[in-house]
């Protein structure tokens, strides 16, 4: 056959292609050669065919190939991390999956934290091999408006029986994604938090429904335009076995009228409506377990004289922890009674505004009193007048087994932080203590912290306080009236008697800490520290810490007046601390 | 004191209180009672029982977690790391996994602990890729292993 004319032959091999294997075959044999035995075979009386042989090659390649796993795989143990037993490895995992959740939930709640576990799950055999044997990596499914059912399918999966998780966040279009979870799995459903919208909430209740045996945290937050009414008869409130309850931003719920007491132990809600003080009442009068209660409403109410008829009994409540409106705060206070409760924080946004505010704040004191005296609670020990943090988390008080630790109680020009200076200046704190409870506030106080300018009664008051042991102030000018209270009966002539006997005042201190806080620079530290000096001179015991922060004045410059500087260093056994900076924390 | 045995035959003499925090040696102790002969830590290289040494004697005085608790269990799993601990943790990567070896084997839950969160705070943001070039681990999966993770890629990909 001619070759035509638009193309040429190439044979890289320079074999005939006609040459096929049976030929080259038969030329063997006629050689004389040793037929190999594979052709002798019955059933391969034919040489083989192209697609044999490349079925033989495959195999060769995917051999080899095989062989390159095994060998990388060898390879992969002496990394220095491949030492770490599986379940090391496996709460590694773990952390970086639960650290990525945290900070998504702050930062992207669209980008789905479950990438980090698929990442983790695509690194090598054996990390996947971990990953995929680790079900509580796997026990948490976040859903967002962009998730795929397909791939909640692999959580589902992977976290084979361990009880579940689901955080639904800003879900708007995708409820169907979460219904099909809460359907698939009904009776491993142990916590679910969701955001979404009222119309959506209410077509999800019955699923959630379904998870009643199982359930024991629920989140519930409308992210709605409108305020609304939660949906349903609110029996989801009392599943069996719920213990969290987190209602947010919704305008009331429903109390079914017959329910079991309610089993939950932490309740938190938070709303912008003052329709929820009646449901949440009467939800607080059928939770008899109640061990943490945390409230927040942001508007002002009229007192409602039915909220009062009779007093909601709190026997294991431990955690108080209420954001109100003065109006709101002392009708909720006036409502409730506790045993044992060892935290209570107070906080009462108001506008600094003269004298209702003074009135207000007034009413607030005496409802804190009153709900301590009904409720048996012993008087604060550490109390901080003057600065009021936004609602305190109750993991960052510290616990005391000893009846209430802190109270915070700081009326605060509304949507101001934490800046005491721009608002106590023209709003006095201290005249929430009407004499009337001040006895009751002081009677057992060990630490105050002040940030405000109390009248020389309050300090006289305090003066006389058996167990105050620590005084942390700011001072904002020169002879203020904590000097005037120290001096109080301490003259010249008395100062004898009064080291021959005891203290006259502030008996039991050990400590001040005195922070300079003036509108301008302050040039009279030095005399301010010199004076109180000269005061603490006449008590038969030392403090054991004077510090002053805030200063203007160097200290080496104190130290050339050697007179000023041993009269400071002989007021408290370890000397004076003196620092130009403010503390961040003023208590 | 009590004496303790290398796997490199390197004999170490430390006072009770510092070992104690290791539940591991705390238990022996208790169990066995007083004793001149040194207890053998046949997975431990003095290098490493010197680093952990360290790290006790740090935390010495300091009340012991209670030997129940398991750090997965308690809530709080943040990536936080006490300032001190972040600059006894920042070793080459070979010594990073012996002391976590070592806290494991010695049963020191908050050093495990530590150890843990240092390397999640490593794989922190980062993709398999960058993983595994961070840990020096090779791509070893079989091309029906790759299929299936293309497929849970595409999954996780947004709607």
């Amino acid at each position: 056959m001619s070759t035509p004319s638009y193309y040429r032959y190439v044979n890289p091999s320079e074999r005939n292609p006609r040459d096929r294997p049976l030929a080259r075959y038969q030329r063997r044999v006629a050689a004389g050669e040793t037929v190999p035995p594979e052709l002798c075979h019955p059933e391969i009386s034919r040489p083989p065919t192209r697609r044999e042989s490349q079925r033989r090659l495959d195999d060769k390649i995917k051999s080899y190939e095989n062989d390159l796993i095994r060998l990388k795989r060898r390879r992969n143990t002496w990394s220095p991390i491949s030492d770490l037993p599986s379940e090391v490895l496996s709460d590694i995992f773990l952390l970086s999956f639960q650290s990525s959740a945290d900070s998504e939930a702050q930062l992207h709640r669209n980008a789905l934290p479950e990438n980090v576990r698929l990442s983790i799950s695509h690194v090598s055999y054996a990390w996947r091999t971990v990953a995929l044997n680790s079900p509580e990596l796997w026990a948490t499914i976040h859903i967002r408006d962009t998730t795929k059912t397909t791939f909640l399918g692999l959580a589902l999966r992977n976290s084979k029986d361990m009880p579940l998780t689901i955080e639904a966040h800003a879900i708007r279009d995708n409820i169907e994604c979460v219904r099909g979870v809460l359907q698939a799995i009904p009776r491993r459903v142990k916590s679910v938090s969701l955001e979404t919208e009222s119309r959506a909430m209410r077509s999800i209740l019955p699923d959630l429904q379904a998870c009643r045996g199982m359930l024991e945290s629920l989140e519930l937050k409308n992210c709605g335009a409108d305020v609304d009414h939660l949906p349903g008869d609110g029996s989801i409130l009392y599943m069996p076995n719920l213990r969290e309850l987190i209602l947010l931003h919704w305008a009331s719920f429903a109390n079914p009228s017959s329910s079991c007491p309610s089993a939950v132990v932490h309740f938190s809600v938070s709303s912008p409506q003052p329709t929820i003080i009646r449901p949440l009442l009467t939800y607080l009068r059928n939770a008899p377990r109640l061990e943490e209660l945390a409230f927040n409403l942001d508007a002002e109410s009229r007192t409602n004289e039915e909220d009062r008829e009779t007093l909601i009994e709190l026997p294991n409540l431990e955690h108080l922890c209420i954001r109100l409106k003065p109006s709101v705060l002392s009708t909720f206070l006036s409502a409730i009674r506790t045993n044992h409760a060892s935290v209570l924080v107070i906080s009462a946004p108001m506008k600094a505004d003269g004298t209702d505010s003074i009135t207000h704040a007034q009413s607030i004191a005496t409802s804190i009193h009153h709900l301590c005296v009904r409720s048996q609670f012993p008087a604060p020990s550490n109390l901080l007048l003057g600065t009021a943090p936004p609602l305190l988390s109750l993991d960052n008080i510290e616990d005391s087994p000893s009846g209430i630790s802190i109270i915070v109680l700081a009326p605060l020009e509304e949507g101001s932080i934490c800046q005491v200076s721009t608002t106590l200046d023209h709003f006095e704190l201290h005249t929430a203590f009407h004499p009337s409870v001040r006895d009751w506030f002081f009677s057992r106080l060990v630490l105050i912290s002040i940030g405000s300018t109390p009248p020389l009664e309050f300090w006289q008051a305090l003066a006389r306080v058996p167990t105050l042991r620590l005084l942390d102030i700011w001072v904002m000018e020169r002879d203020d009236c904590f000097l005037q209270s120290l001096g109080d009966g301490v003259d010249e002539g008395s100062a004898a008697t009064a080291l021959a006997e005891r203290d006259p005042n502030y008996p039991a201190l050990k400590c001040i800490r005195v922070t300079f806080k003036g509108s301008g620079p302050i040039t009279w530290d030095v005399d301010y520290a010199r004076d109180l000096a000269l005061l603490l001179r006449t008590r038969a015991k030392k403090l054991s810490e004077l510090s002053f922060y805030g200063v203007s004045t160097q200290l080496a410059s104190i130290k050339q007046d050697t007179t000023t500087y041993e009269l400071l260093n002989h007021a408290a056994s370890t000397g004076i601390d003196w620092h130009p900076q403010i503390p961040e924390v003023f208590w | 004191m009590v004496l303790l045995l290398t796997s490199d035959n390197e004999m170490f003499s430390v006072a009770e209180d510092v070992i104690k925090r290791s539940a591991y040696i705390k238990n022996m102790l208790e169990d066995v009672g007083e004793s001149d002969l040194p207890i053998p830590l046949p997975n431990v290289e003095s290098n490493v029982l010197v680093k952990i040494l360290e790290y006790c004697e740090h935390y010495r005085g300091e009340p012991l977690p209670a030997s129940d608790v398991d750090p997965a269990e308690i809530g709080d799993r943040s990536l936080d790391i006490a300032d001190w601990d972040q600059k006894y943790m920042a070793v080459d990567q070979e010594m990073l996994f012996e002391i976590i070896l070592a806290a494991n084997y010695l049963d020191i839950k908050s050093l495990l602990d530590v150890g843990c969160k240092t390397v999640a705070k490593m794989m922190k943001g980062k993709s398999s890729e960058e993983i595994r070039t961070l840990f020096n681990i090779a791509n070893d999966f079989t091309p029906e292993e790759e299929a299936q993770i293309r497929k849970e890629n595409a999954w996780a990909e947004c709607r």
